[in-house]
């Protein structure tokens, strides 16, 4: 079960656009699941809080689709670790589930905050 | 998930736990430099991770399929309990593949014969030409082949029916040494046949229209069967030369593997005027008729075409028969009665398997309560249970199926070669094999007999309680209630249907060793048939009759020869014998069922010549022309049926409504003809001197010694009166009836077998229920027979105890098996000669039998439960 974190994010939320996080961290290049979930946690200054294990069937998942591809190398501190990479097929569904986020915000921001829009 | 992750989900498994695992390291290595003790890092680091054993679950539950997985369980599990109770597989899957072998073998055979197209161009159009006495009645069928080539001419010549006719022939079959029917060594075909047929030859040519004549016809067309044993299906075969009857052919080719064409010869040779044998016709229809109209055209003709075999008191109408309906009923009824009799005993057979495995299964179901009731003590639902005791019947099944496939693939190929030369013949011309539709009704039984054997002991199982399961079985009344009524009625249900084919089987053996013993019913030593067929351009008519009146009288100057006549059927062929349904004057309106009589015209001495005794009136005289009325001679079968109890002297019948009276004027003995498996068809002589269109062409002649010098000289006769006739058959009625016979009884024999083969299979498996569920509730009944012995039981009570378990279920299926039987085996009468089929005695020998057995599968448990030791029994609980 994922765990609250300090500033608290519902679970499903995330769960549902955790395939979205994932892929948008590997347009930097490669990186392995402990990259991964750190580079999320910080780029979101913390506020989303990924519990690391929630990671692996996610990345389990979107391989098995063909987004992303994986390979073994060495981390930085000379542990072998699992990497992956973006495929061309990743890529565009990255802008896909990009422009579908947009609009998501767009149109809860309308229903939350009517007069300022 | 898609299946590339389920068959790789191990590795998948093991990917992902190592890629977790350095995951951690990664991140207790960073706890480790921020400052953390090494044991406080790798905590810190899986509090990160999160429940890892849940991490890898979910992956794996990603990658299968949930109902796959669990089957796949079920299925190791099953083949690991089954590899444990090997007696009980071992019966389970031999029961089975001898069920199902027997319906797969029997299904090829039914495919072959009546689901697999033919292999001509447009068989639908390809059609035989049978003359019938009168539509609406199965009695009145008559003729196929042995027709005449001025009846080819003159169907030839109706160019707005057919676009072809085209002869074939077959020498007569020869009877072996061991007083069997030899396969057709050779079959002569027109040259023109294969255009009709629309066949090629697989190797080499077809026949030129030249090679039809005589001199230019020592050639020959290989069957593929023929050319595979006896030249390896070597194609250099062309050329060589080949001994057949006697013969010696040069190859020009070899036929297709599916060529089933004249009942499968081991080769064809060109048929010439002068090949003998019966004689047949294959005929197409134009394109654009229908064999609906192309029939209504031709009955129209009939009159004009040259007919040998008309009878003069009813109208005869050409019917065609398509090549393509080749088990229709009215073209092979019995045939096809035969098979789908067949069809169904082994399904009868395939039921007792399946009760026998469903007793064991039950048996099993109950030693399997503890393990059950766990089961679902931690949490398996019912539905899990019965799927889990289904997939075991499933993988039983299967296996069954495996052997039962390998059975009929023995059978298949390795049977025709044991089996005598005259059922080789039949299986020949069905020539089955295993083919996708085999297979597909393999699968669908296969199903069907996990169904039946495993759904109810399915249930059974699954159906133990948790705590009665627990407590422990045989503790209280042994076997449950339920389960016990379950093997008594499937025993029951084992004799019944066992019954039912034994009582099948005994009926045909009966039946077969009736049509063995019957005498012919006239002196057949030294008496020859020469059937006589004048060349197709002779005049018809008188001068026809004035060649075979000179004949005649030629015969009777032989010194040899001892007496001679002429008639247009003879017993003993099938030739010359008209069929039609008589109707008795007094009984015109009602009474006794017009029968169908065998018509034959005879000459003056036919009764001295054969020596068929006349009982009572007079034989014909020269006071019986055509201008006197016309008279009759009956056997006397004809004259109890319609007569009974009177003399039939001076009655009168007729073929129908608007034919002429006919007179009895004598009685002779019953003779055995072709049409004697069949009681209703009896036999009526005509004077010769009262027929006025067409000749007999039969010369029989009893000779002073051996006949075969006598032959040679009547040849000679015949062909200095005429070069141009031919002699198609001159042999003794020993001769041709020891063909008759065997051909007559061939199919009966090859049934009879099959049916005992069945019946015995049903018998043994019966009896092997029987002894199975006895043993089984002996055993689970130990402890009440100790207690019954140790309160003062002797051996007989014991005894007695475990048999009277037999006699009630099987008494039950006795009398229910008797009443079905009565009911179903009157589906054989087409195949039962001289035998009603409720004859009494089969059924009563059949019932008794089957209880012998059944005691018999009863005794070995019997004497083991008065063996068992009070004391151990008891000590047990």
């Amino acid at each position: 079960m994922p765990k609250k974190g300090t500033a608290p994010i519902q679970g499903e939320m995330l769960q549902g656009t955790l395939d979205l996080l994932v892929l948008q961290t590997l347009v930097m290049g490669p990186a392995h699941g402990h990259t991964i979930a750190q580079a999320i946690e910080n780029r979101s200054e913390n506020v989303l809080q990924v519990e690391h294990g929630s990671l692996y069937p996610a990345l389990h998942r979107l391989e098995d689709r063909g987004w992303i591809a994986s390979f073994w190398g060495t981390s930085e501190n000379n542990r072998k670790a699992r990497y992956y990479r973006m495929t061309p097929a990743g890529r565009k569904q990255l802008l896909e589930q990009i422009g579908r986020w947009d609009q998501l915000v767009r149109a809860i921001s309308r229903i939350i905050r009517p007069a300022t829009e | 998930m898609g299946w590339g992750l389920f068959f790789r989900r191990r590795y998948w498994d093991d990917e992902r736990a190592r890629e977790i695992q350095s995951h951690i390291e990664i991140a207790t290595d960073e706890n480790v430099a921020r400052g953390m003790s090494p044991e406080q890092a790798r905590c810190a680091a899986h509090k990160k991770f999160g429940n890892v054993a849940f991490v890898r679950e979910e992956i794996y539950r990603m990658n299968t399929i949930g109902f796959v997985e669990s089957l796949w369980q079920d299925l190791r599990y099953a083949f690991r309990s089954l590899r444990r109770n090997r007696g009980f597989a071992a019966t389970a899957i031999v029961t089975l593949a001898l069920g199902i072998g027997a319906n797969t073998t029997v299904f090829s055979v039914v495919d072959a014969a009546m689901l697999r197209p033919l292999p001509y161009r447009d068989p639908s159009r390809l059609v035989s030409i049978v003359w019938v006495a009168a539509r609406g009645s199965a009695e009145q069928v008559t003729y196929i082949g042995g027709q005449s080539l001025q009846e080819m001419e003159d169907w030839r010549a109706q160019k707005q029916i057919f676009s072809g006719i085209e002869p074939y022939s077959q020498p007569r079959a020869r009877i072996g040494p061991t007083g069997v029917l030899e396969p057709n060594a050779i079959a002569f075909i027109s040259t023109g046949i294969l255009d009709l047929l629309g066949v090629q030859p697989k190797l080499g040519r077809g026949f030129l229209p030249e090679e039809g004549r005589p001199g230019k016809d020592q050639i020959a067309l290989l069957s593929y069967g023929y050319w595979l044993r006896e030249f390896g299906g070597d194609t250099a075969v062309l050329g060589k030369t080949v001994t057949l009857d006697n013969h010696v052919y040069t190859v020009i080719g070899v036929m297709p593997r599916d060529f089933p064409f004249a009942g499968k010869p081991n080769a064809y040779v060109p048929w010439t005027e002068k090949s003998g044998g019966d004689l047949y016709f294959m005929s197409r229809i134009r394109p654009g008729l229908s064999v609906a109209q192309a029939e209504r055209e031709a009955a129209v003709i009939s009159d004009r075409i040259q007919y040998d075999g008309r009878v003069p008191w009813a109208k005869m109408t050409p019917e065609f028969w398509p090549e393509s309906d080749r088990l229709s009923s009215r073209h092979h009824g019995e045939t096809r009665t035969a098979l789908l009799i067949m069809m169904g005993a082994v399904g009868f057979v395939l039921l007792i398997a399946c009760a026998n495995v469903a007793n064991l299964l039950l048996s099993r179901g109950a030693t399997l309560q503890r393990e059950v009731a766990i089961r679902s003590a931690i949490g398996a639902s019912r539905g899990r249970l019965v799927r889990h005791f289904l997939v075991e019947s499933m993988v039983i099944a299967t296996a069954g199926a495996l052997g039962a496939l390998l059975l009929t693939w023995w059978l298949t190929y390795s049977i025709p070669a044991l089996l005598p030369a005259d059922l080789r013949r039949l299986f020949a011309v069905y020539e089955w094999d295993l083919n996708r539709r085999v297979f597909a009704f393999t699968g669908a039984v296969t199903v069907l007999t996990c169904l039946l054997s495993g759904l109810i002991p399915a249930f059974r199982a699954a159906h133990g309680g948790v705590i009665g399961g627990l407590v422990g079985p045989g503790r209280t009344a042994g076997v449950a209630r339920a389960t016990r009524r379950l093997h008594v009625a499937l025993q029951s249900l084992q004799v019944g249907l066992a019954l039912i084919l034994l009582c099948g089987a005994g009926l045909m053996a009966n039946s077969f060793v009736r049509m063995t013993l019957t005498e012919s019913g006239f002196d057949t030593q030294n008496l020859c048939l020469v059937r006589i067929s004048l060349p197709p351009n002779y005049p018809k008519g008188p001068e026809r009759q004035a060649f075979y009146d000179q004949l005649l009288s030629m015969m009777k100057t032989l010194p040899a020869v001892q007496s001679a006549t002429m008639a247009t059927g003879t017993p003993a062929t099938s030739l010359g014998f008209g069929t039609g349904r008589l109707f008795a004057e007094e009984t015109a309106g009602a009474g006794a069922e017009p029968w169908a009589g065998d018509l034959c015209y005879a000459g003056l001495d036919y009764f001295s010549t054969l020596r068929i005794p006349i009982v009572a009136g007079r034989n014909f005289g020269p006071q019986d022309g055509l201008s006197s009325p016309p008279v009759a001679i009956i056997d006397r079968r004809a004259a109890d049926h319609y007569w009974p109890g009177q003399s039939a002297l001076g009655r009168r019948f007729r073929a129908g409504s608007k034919a002429p009276w006919i007179t009895v004027v004598g009685i002779a003995a019953s003779v055995k003809t072709r049409s004697f498996t069949d009681p209703k068809i009896f036999q009526v002589y005509r004077p010769i001197s009262q027929r006025d269109s067409v000749v007999a062409g039969n010369l029989i002649v009893r000779t002073v010694g051996d006949p075969g010098p006598v032959l040679a000289q009547v040849r000679a006769r015949i062909a200095s009166l005429n070069p141009g006739a031919s002699v198609p058959t001159a042999a003794t009625f020993d001769e041709l009836y020891a063909t008759m016979d065997a051909k007559a009884a061939t199919t009966p024999r090859f049934y009879l077998i099959l049916m005992s083969i069945f019946a015995g299979v049903a018998l043994t498996t019966a009896a092997v229920g029987i002894y199975g569920v006895l043993s089984y509730s002996v055993s689970q009944r130990r402890s009440e027979i100790g207690v019954r012995m140790a309160l003062g039981a002797t051996a007989r009570d014991i005894r007695r105890l475990v048999v009277h378990a037999v006699i009630a279920p099987v008494s039950a299926g006795i009398v229910a098996g008797v009443i079905v039987s009565l009911w179903l085996t009157r589906l054989l009468r087409s195949l039962l000669y001289q035998i009603t089929p409720d004859d009494p005695i089969t059924i009563i020998s059949v019932a008794s039998f089957l209880l012998l057995v059944s005691l018999a599968a009863s005794y070995i448990p019997s004497r083991r439960a008065t063996q068992i030791d009070p004391m151990t029994a008891l000590r047990v609980e």
